[in-house]
């Protein structure tokens, strides 16, 4: 029944370049996980009120399961699989979650950690408290409670760097 | 009061308790062991897993709240290009039988798909298997249904009337359980005492909402005939023959391989149907099939909603403060079917008094049917409202008398010379200190400072209020919780054990096994570490932390009722113990040395003052797996050990019910204590100091236990403030995805400062008690406290929840 | 919740969207995706065909010229709530604009789909109504200006017809000594708005001498609220303010899921104080 044609899409996601045929209304979530097998980014609502699902595009956070694959053709993305090294040592940023219980299931962890990514790099000394949890307001937690995610991101900024 | 117990697990607990020498892992705030694979994203949640040839099922959800369905066309949906197979309710009648339940009514049926007719809105009336999710979708919005709508049956108490609309016609009324129970004397009580306050109060659905949904794949092999399940909710591996019952296979040819859950908040509890279903699509098209709720069908239809009741409830007291009973009469809408039976009654019931020396106690309940998503487990599983109902009583009767509230509750509090303390109901608390945590809250609250800054604040016009509120938080439950209801229950389990198993590689690598789907946001694997390091010296993060499928596993029931923590603590410590016991008898013979003489150190055995005469544990393994004519003589090789731990304290309810018996007796203690302030023009809640202290026994990690607090704290604020089902006058749930569904962000909660006091428990390994639920059973009744507080001006009686900006902004405005 | 199946255009120009919009009758105008996305996720909308604009090059730019500012379509919310030049020339876009979703949003949510799109909560449907702006659409055919008092004309509903696009918004510089307020009120933080306010008073020898009021949710579409024959002449004081109050006796705000029209009746005069007496604060600084 499907006439709708595929599309080529050409996509840089964590500094490698990937090139993929999707279906137009592939969401950009579903093609990082399936697609590009990178299942690190998780879908909590798949309709764009948690955050669970941020990655970072061209350098800012996006809800990736309100952008379609198609959307990103010629663009660079940055997922969770790029914080630690390639031998699996995590980055300050992500040890700092670990060293103070910054998550409990991990479900949201992705997404807050690429949050947490894009404004400990505007705000390497970390900010207040208060603009700490207004950065990450706009994802949902529903373990932690948030402060000791709050806690994890203000370590991390004191630990000199950010993600 | 003198307790007998099961000398196995007194042997566990009086082996392992916190002693004079002190613990060295058990108390530290080492950081979670399963924190990096989280952390780099590679968690393999059920959405991670993927099978070859798996395919993917959609369901299509009920747009009715109750109606007969009278036809169903699939052939559009079978038509499109990459579907598989489409299924409905006729398929599941003649290939399945129906869902199992710990209620046991053969008139409340609750199937994979509906049959006949559908009993509340999103309920499943047809399912696809496709190529991939997206067409599985398409297909089902080509499935059409004729409906016969039926009127709704939505207020539980024009359910219970003649001439309702039946949900369950087999059961002939929509009332399934209606009693009375009575401890003490309540009446008596009542008409001796000087005073009494009384509450109507409304406690709505919610639902814990994990970010991570229900999720299976069913994977049958034919040639074997074993269907795997991988699941991210089957606990209770010794109830898993149930599931097999339902999909007609004989039960050793099921396997249910445990997932890692992203959260669960009790909505993974035994949460079968998703698993069951999995199975059945696959078995039905004999492929792999992936199926995983997406967010609007775990709102509708994941079969675990949260209490939702009506009460109204009665506190007897003296011109004093003292408290001398209570009466609760409780009409509980439980959604279309009963899963646990009023097994959330239970819960309420092992700390019913809460705190307080209350001697006479009644609960009323009547369970009834209604055309909603059914209730299962939220966090709290029915405490949280009770606590929620008991504490605003107590408000109420320090209000009646010019009593601060600190002190009416501190006046009543079971004194720390009472333990184990006989609750009216039957259950007991096993320790405590209460006046302990309230002095220690206070200390760090500033009570006096708060109290004189809302004084103050008062006179300047600002709406600050405080709130302090007490809590139990029992832990670890026994099954007998789901079935006492009944005098002659048709099924009436007394087992809810947990197990672990140890096997020492000969390289001398600890790995230990757990039996259940265990990690749901807890820290199983920590906890295990942590214990594991202590029995053995060695470094928690060496541990390797496996989990059996179901036919490899021991019994387990896994996480749920605060349980999880005590229970593999008290499995691993037996598992140990045998080790060390065999480790010890093949140390002694290698080293000749006395048994006695021996201890575990750096990560091996040797003799006690002899730090020459060691062995590793890699040797020890090596001669248990390579050297069989090094071992004793009577020794077989091997160096592996198992453990099963039952429930320590269990007994049976008396035949009359007039008592309970044991069935949750390892119970923690908090206070909280916030103020708040209230916008009474826009009724936005903004809090200045949220001070907790919990005891909840030996601590084994405090750095994740005050997560747990917190976010238990949260979720209850979320129930407190924000979180309730709305339904419209069919039953369609009006809020059925997060745009209208509001969960708390950062930006809507405090930040928490938590102490700890550390009442062991005698009856538990190291003394642990459970807290994962505890910070969810205080929020709801201090948020009701504070903002009453706030609004004292306008004589504000909080009655209902959630409190609502738009409730806030009414009373406010008084016209 | 996956979408339903759409055919896609990216089309680079504008002459080329508009052909697109042209020849498909039904298709949906894909900007920013932070409304039209989750519409299309729950499948709410199954649009056949999908214009993705945001490639087409020319729509996002920023200009600020002697207090006006003009902003192309495609600018991110994100970038309009950052400008500071924008900030300068007119405060209540970065203090409105802050308000509507996060900054993760933001990121993607477009001024031109904002308006297009026309919720009734929308930040920007109150401030282009505040300030007056004109709103530049256009067909293949043509191009014409709509006053934002226009343009909201529903829920949802604007002045557009089928094949047109929002290309520009214009905002006209404000009088010197004008102040702003902006107040909202949601379910929780930066949720849609139950309400919200926004208000202007410009002072000239000490009073006000010319003012405005939109109200969001009072109304199914931006409200206007008459406060110039009001305020004018007279120190924007609480005896003031209760005038403007009183004047909004006849509200018929809606009622949904979120709130009752009571609620918002209530929030209405709640926000509309604190908005104006903001406002008239913020004009004397101006005057300063």
């Amino acid at each position: 029944m499907s006439t709708i044609e595929n599309q080529l899409v050409t996509v840089t996601v964590n500094g490698r370049t990937y090139e993929r045929e999707v279906e137009p209304r592939k969401a950009l979530s579903d093609f990082l996980r399936e697609d590009l097998e990178l299942t690190g980014t998780h879908v909590a609502c798949e309709h764009g009120f948690c955050g669970v699902c941020n990655i970072l595009l061209d350098g800012q956070t996006v809800r990736s399961c309100l952008l379609f694959a198609v959307q990103v053709d010629g663009a660079s993305i940055e997922t969770v699989e790029s914080l630690a090294a390639s031998d699996g040592t995590l980055n300050a940023l992500q040890q700092a979650f670990n060293d103070n219980a910054g998550l409990q299931c991990g479900y949201c962890t992705p997404g807050m950690l690429m949050t947490a990514k894009e404004y400990l790099d505007a705000n390497p000394d970390g900010g207040t408290d208060d603009e700490i949890r207004e950065a990450i307001s706009g994802v949902l937690c529903r373990c932690t409670g948030y402060q000791q995610i709050v806690e994890s991101i203000r370590a991390a900024a004191s630990a000199g760097k950010g993600a | 009061m003198e307790i007998e117990q099961d000398p196995n697990a007194s042997r566990i607990a009086g082996d392992t308790a916190p002693g004079d020498a002190g613990l060295r892992w058990i108390g530290k705030s080492i950081n979670r062991v399963e924190d990096p694979r989280f952390l780099r994203g590679e968690g393999r949640y059920i959405d991670d897993i993927t099978l070859p040839n798996m395919l993917h099922a959609a369901i299509k959800r009920s747009p009715h709240a109750h109606a007969r369905i009278k036809s169903i066309d699939t052939s559009k949906a079978e038509a499109l290009p990459g579907v598989v197979r489409v299924l409905t309710g006729q398929d599941v009648k003649e290939h399945a039988n129906p869902l199992p339940s710990f209620s046991m009514n053969p008139g409340i049926q609750h199937d994979m798909i509906a049959i006949e007719k559908v009993r509340h809105y999103g309920e499943c009336v047809a399912a696809v298997v496709a190529e991939n999710r997206y067409i599985a979708e398409d297909a089902c919005d080509l499935i059409e249904i004729e409906y016969e709508v039926l009127p709704a049956v939505l207020d539980p108490l024009k359910a219970r009337e003649e001439g309702s609309p039946l949900v369950h016609e087999a059961l002939g009324k929509n009332e399934a359980y209606s009693r009375t129970f009575s401890f003490g004397e309540v009446d008596k009580a009542f008409d001796d005492a000087a005073r009494r306050v009384s509450v109507d109060l409304y406690w709505p659905r919610s639902t814990g909402m994990p970010m991570d949904t229900n999720g299976a794949i069913g994977d049958y092999d034919a040639g074997t005939g074993v269907l795997t399940i991988h699941a991210n909710s089957m606990n209770f591996t010794y109830f898993l023959w149930l599931i097999a019952g339902t999909l007609k296979i004989p039960s050793a040819k099921l396997k249910i391989v445990p997932v890692v859950a992203g959260g669960s908040f009790g909505s993974k509890f035994f949460m079968h149907k998703v698993p069951t279903f999995a199975g059945w699509l696959s078995l039905m098209v004999g492929k792999p099939v992936k199926y995983i709720e997406d967010r609007v069908t775990h709102i509708v239809n994941n079969d675990h909603a949260g209490s939702d009741r009506r009460y109204k409830a009665e506190l007897a007291f003296e011109d004093d403060g003292t408290f001398q009973a209570l009466r609760i009469d409780c009409v509980d809408d439980y959604g279309a079917y009963l899963q646990f039976g009023v097994g959330t009654h239970g819960n309420a019931l092992s700390q019913i008094c809460g705190p307080y020396t209350i001697d006479h106690v009644e609960y009323s309940l009547a369970a009834v049917l209604t055309n909603k998503n059914q209730q299962g487990a939220y966090r709290g599983f029915g405490a949280e409202v009770s606590n929620w109902i008991l504490e605003r009583l107590v408000d109420h009767a320090a209000h009646d008398l010019g009593m601060d509230r600190v002190e009416i509750r501190r006046k009543n509090l079971i004194q720390a010379d009472a333990f184990p303390y006989l609750t009216p109901t039957g259950n007991i608390y096993d320790s405590g200190n209460y006046p302990g945590v309230l002095d220690k809250v206070l200390a760090d609250f500033d009570y006096d400072y708060w109290v004189k800054y809302r004084d103050d604040a008062r006179k300047e016009g600002r709406h600050v209020g405080i709130g302090v509120v007490a809590s139990q938080e029992r832990s670890v439950f026994s099954s007998t919780e789901f079935w006492f209801w009944f005098d002659e229950p048709a099924f009436s389990p007394t087992s809810s054990p947990e197990s672990a198993s140890i096997q020492i590689e000969p390289t001398g690598q600890i790995v230990v096994t757990l039996h259940s789907q265990a990690m749901w946001g807890n820290s199983p694997e920590t906890v295990v570490s942590q214990v594991i390091a202590e029995e053995f010296d060695v470094d928690p993060t060496s541990v390797v932390i496996t989990y059996a499928d179901s036919q490899h596993a021991l019994p387990g029931t896994g996480p749920g009722g605060s349980r999880y923590t005590v229970m593999v603590s008290g499995a691993v410590a037996g598992a140990a113990s045998q080790m060390k016991d065999k480790i010890k008898r093949i140390a002694a013979n290698k080293l000749e040395a006395a048994e006695g003489d021996l201890e575990f150190r750096d990560g091996g055995v040797g003799v006690k003052g002899a730090p020459d005469k060691q062995l590793s544990l890699s040797d020890i393994a090596m001669m248990a797996y390579m050297f069989k004519l090094d071992l004793p003589p009577d020794m077989e090789s091997g160096l592996a050990t198992q453990w099963t731990y039952d429930h320590p304290l269990t007994t049976l309810p008396n035949a009359d019910r007039s008592d309970l018996g044991m069935f949750y007796p390892f119970v923690g203690h908090a206070w909280h204590m916030a103020v708040v302030e209230v916008d009474p023009g826009t009724g936005r809640v903004e809090f200045l100091r949220y001070s907790a202290v919990h005891d909840a026994g030996t601590v084994v990690n405090p750095k994740t236990l005050n997560g747990q607090i917190i976010g238990g704290t949260v979720q209850g604020l979320g129930t407190a403030m924000l979180e309730e089902y709305l339904y419209d006058d069919q039953g369609r749930v009006l809020n059925e995805n997060f745009e209208h569904y509001h969960l708390p962000s950062s930006m809507d909660v405090p930040t928490m400062t938590i102490g700890h006091q550390e009442t062991p428990s005698p009856y538990t390994a190291y003394g642990i008690k459970g807290a994962g639920e505890g910070g969810r059973m205080l929020t709801p009744a201090i948020m009701s406290a504070a903002v009453e507080d706030a609004l004292s001006p306008y004589g504000v009686r909080i009655t209902s929840l959630p409190i609502s900006a738009e409730q806030i902004v009414e009373w406010a405005a008084g016209d | 919740m996956k979408p339903a199946p759409f055919a896609y255009h990216a089309p680079k120009t504008l002459d080329e969207a508009l052909t697109l919009l042209a020849d498909q009758p039904g298709a949906r105008v894909l900007a920013g995706g932070q409304s039209l996305v989750p519409r299309m996720r729950l499948r709410v909308e199954k649009p056949a065909t999908i214009i993705d604009i945001n490639r087409v090059v020319g729509l996002d730019g920023i200009s600020v010229d002697a207090g006006a500012v003009t902003v192309g379509a495609l600018v991110r919310q994100q970038a309009l709530v950052t400008h500071d030049g924008v900030a300068a020339a007119h405060p209540v876009l970065r203090d409105a604009g802050s308000y509507a979703g996060f900054h993760t949003t933001r990121h993607r949510g477009t001024v031109g789909g904002s308006i297009a799109f026309a919720a009734p909560w929308a930040e920007l449907a109150a401030t282009t109504t505040l300030l007056g702006a004109t709103i530049t659409v256009r067909s293949v055919k043509a191009q014409r200006e709509i006053a934002a008092s226009d343009f909201f004309v529903g829920p949802n509903e604007t002045a557009l017809a089928a094949d047109e696009l929002v290309t520009e918004v214009h905002f006209p510089a404000s009088a010197a000594a004008t102040g702003f307020g902006f107040h909202e009120a949601s379910p929780r933080y930066r949720d849609y708005a139950t309400a919200a306010a926004a208000a202007s008073i410009t002072i000239a020898d000490g009073v006000c001498s010319s003012a405005a009021l939109v109200l969001l949710r009072a109304a199914p579409t931006p409200l206007s609220i008459d406060v110039a024959s009001i305020l004018g002449g007279r120190a924007v004081d609480e005896a003031a303010i209760e005038d403007v109050v009183n004047s909004l006796a006849g509200l018929d705000p809606p009622t949904d899921i979120e709130a009752s029209g009571t609620h918002r009746r209530r929030l209405a005069v709640t926000l509309t104080r604190r908005a104006l007496a903001d406002a008239w604060v913020n004009a004397q600084e101006a005057v300063a």
